[in-house]
């Protein structure tokens, strides 16, 4: 087992700059996952790291060892292909016993390991099977019984999961988080699946346009995203565009018929400057109000000089999702999404008034440059 | 009879009647020669008077049997080369960058559309140039130029819509690039190669032409042989070789069929009722 080292690492194809200046570290025995949209260059690290590409810059270090200019087949890697990958004309076993294969391995030991790994993956006696007749999960549980039974430092997976129905999709999440612990294996993986990164990651590393834009736990890029990209991308937050106020020394952030007390982004101090906020939507707790009590917060709010914390809004649809329930409201000029426990929202209806309540520290504040670029 | 029967309609009745007519078309010159080599008549008289002279006249005294294995080695040699070109070819030509991809492509079609006939003089001429004029090398690389594009054709379509990552897992596992193509790239490839290799057997043998302009003298390959034959009136051994070459390619076609190279397999042609 290893850690894994990728040192400023950088991979342009043609004119197209798809990794630029990447530099990170996998812990031993961690689950990395490598977020982001198609095309922001995490399957192309992915295959770097795998030996299938070559990187134009940088290294990448496996316990220690430089494997920059290793070919492939020298590496001793795990891989996990998006669409498995198994080799057609093959049964199970000799799919799962190819690596072994390869090694001149002794047919003793080819025998014992592959009975071992189809355990471990949960394929039980399907060994003698041709690949044409698994099913899609089963055929990525060969493909990651395959990719084990070399015994590598580390194990990487492209998109595993996203061939697959949603149901065995949470099944194999399961599965592989399970494996993966039980073998203690360094592993990578890459996902455009926001969800399933929070699920089996121990970090994530949030990639945009071939940069990082975030490296961190999942709870910390969820609960303190440090742009609007971020925040964006790990479950939907509402975004808002405000301009921020200070008066007496704090801050406000005011928007088109609200307005928010928020802690300022750093390296702001100038007085109304437009700034960006997210906000997510289970975040915000409310409360209902009548509609003079409304209309009374929003006149209150015109009448005054200063900035007045004001945050009322008005029902438009209630959506039942199951567990949760999503409000879409009108604040001020502005669409609001908020999230609650259905139980909650039973007695809500469109067309009511609610006062929101956002604890200063869960409102996230940008400056416009992050959130154009959150855009773009 | 039940009323609510479904009516049977026009087009249906015609279409069946067209099929029909069209495997008449197809197999009733076979079946033809098959019962006359059978029959004592050397003119293909009516009614048949059933006979094996002919058959024994073929394996004794008949100058075609020398002619047919010269063909069949021959073709084999021609079209093995050719298969192995075209894998070659294939595998280099996934590697190019598109455009010269394209061209390369487009000059492989272009000996598949020019005549056999333009193409065996022209080869001729440059053979006789080069000074090796009409001998057994110029013969099978005429034949070899003739039939290659098809094999080529077959695979490579078969290598640019093959799933690349098989071969990429073998890289992973620790396969040398030789080890991928043994284990996982030839076997993916294989049916292609194997109609390439049909393709290529049956057009060598029969590419009369090219034979014709480019055969050394005293050499003949049996449409070569036919064809003087032929000239000097009907000779039933002939039928006779016809029927046991029938007879063979029939079992190779059975053969392929059972271990699970049915067309849909070999040339990509879809068959009712099954998904890939």
């Amino acid at each position: 087992m290893a850690e894994i080292l990728i040192q400023n690492i950088s991979k342009s194809f043609g004119k197209n700059k798809v990794l630029d200046d990447l530099s990170f570290e996998v812990k031993d025995k961690h689950f990395l996952t490598l977020l982001g949209p198609s095309g922001c260059g995490k399957t192309t690290l992915l295959r770097i790291i795998a030996g299938l590409e070559y990187s134009d810059t940088g290294s990448v270090i496996v316990g220690g060892k430089d494997i920059t200019n290793v070919p492939v087949e020298k590496r001793n890697i795990g891989v996990v292909f998006q669409n498995y990958a198994l080799i057609p004309n093959m049964t199970v076993f000799n799919n799962i016993a190819y690596g072994l294969k390869i090694r001149k391995v002794d047919r003793q030991t080819i025998q014992e390991k592959v009975e071992y790994y189809a355990a471990l993956v949960g394929l039980g006696d399907l060994q003698g099977r041709k690949i044409g007749q698994l099913s899609g999960g089963q055929q990525q549980r060969v493909a990651l019984a395959r990719a084990l039974i070399i015994e590598p430092p580390i194990l990487l997976l492209d998109e595993p999961l996203s061939a697959l129905d949603r149901k065995i999709r949470g099944e194999m999440q399961y599965e592989i988080r399970r494996i993966q612990q039980e073998v203690g294996i360094t592993t990578v993986f890459v996902t455009h699946d926001q969800e399933e990164a929070m699920t089996m990651s121990d970090e994530i590393v949030l990639m945009h346009k071939g940069r990082i834009e975030q490296l961190d736990t999942p709870e910390q890029i969820y609960n303190h995203p440090i742009s609007l990209y971020s925040s964006d991308f790990l479950g939907k937050a509402n975004t808002l565009d405000a301009t921020l106020d200070y008066e007496n020394g704090k801050a406000y952030a005011v928007g088109d018929g609200w307005c928010f007390p928020v802690v300022p982004p750093a390296g702001i101090e100038e007085d109304l400057e437009d700034i960006c906020l997210a906000i997510r939507g289970e975040q915000i707790e409310f409360e209902q109000i009548t509609e003079e009590e409304a209309l009374a917060a929003r006149a209150a709010m015109d009448a005054a000089e200063e900035p007045v914390p004001t945050a009322v809004a008005q029902i438009e649809t209630v959506v039942f999702t199951g567990e949760v329930c999503r409000i879409s409201a009108k604040m001020g000029a502005d669409d609001i999404t908020i999230a609650c426990i259905n139980t909650r929202a039973e007695s809500l209806r469109p067309g009511m008034y609610l006062k929101l309540i956002v604890p200063k520290d869960r409102i996230h504040c940008f400056r416009l440059g992050d959130s154009e670029k959150a855009r773009s | 009879m039940p009323k609510n029967r479904r009516k049977i309609s026009g087009t249906r009745v015609f279409f069946t009647v067209w099929i029909i007519l069209t495997m008449v078309f197809l197999f009733f010159p076979i079946a033809q020669i098959i019962l006359m080599s059978f029959n004592t008549s050397v003119y293909g008289r009516l009614p048949i008077v059933f006979t094996t002279q002919w058959y024994v006249k073929l394996f004794t005294t008949s100058k075609l049997l020398g002619a047919a294995g010269f063909s069949l080695g021959f073709s084999l040699v021609v079209s093995l080369v050719s298969a192995v070109l075209g894998i070659m070819a294939s595998l280099a030509l996934r590697k190019f960058p598109t455009r010269l991809n394209n061209i390369f492509n487009t000059l492989m079609d272009v000996p598949l559309m020019i005549p056999w006939l333009v193409q065996a003089v022209s080869l001729l001429l440059l053979f006789s140039f080069v000074g090796i004029g009409r001998s057994i090398p110029s013969m099978f690389l005429g034949c070899l130029a003739a039939v290659m594009p098809h094999s080529f054709m077959l695979t490579y379509s078969r290598v640019m819509t093959m799933d690349p990552y098989p071969e990429e897992a073998g890289r992973t596992l620790g396969a040398t690039p030789f080890q991928v193509f043994r284990d996982i790239t030839f076997r993916m490839i294989f049916p292609a190669v194997l109609a390439g290799w049909l393709m290529s057997f049956v057009l060598c043998f029969n590419c009369f032409s090219l034979q014709y302009y480019l055969a050394p003298f005293g050499t003949y390959t049996l449409p070569m042989k036919i064809f003087t034959l032929i000239r000097s009136g009907s000779k039933p051994d002939m039928n006779a070789l016809a029927t046991i070459m029938v007879g063979i390619t029939f079992a190779i076609i059975l053969i392929l069929n059972k271990i699970g190279f049915g067309a849909d397999q070999l040339f990509g042609a879809p068959r009712r009722g099954e998904k890939e």
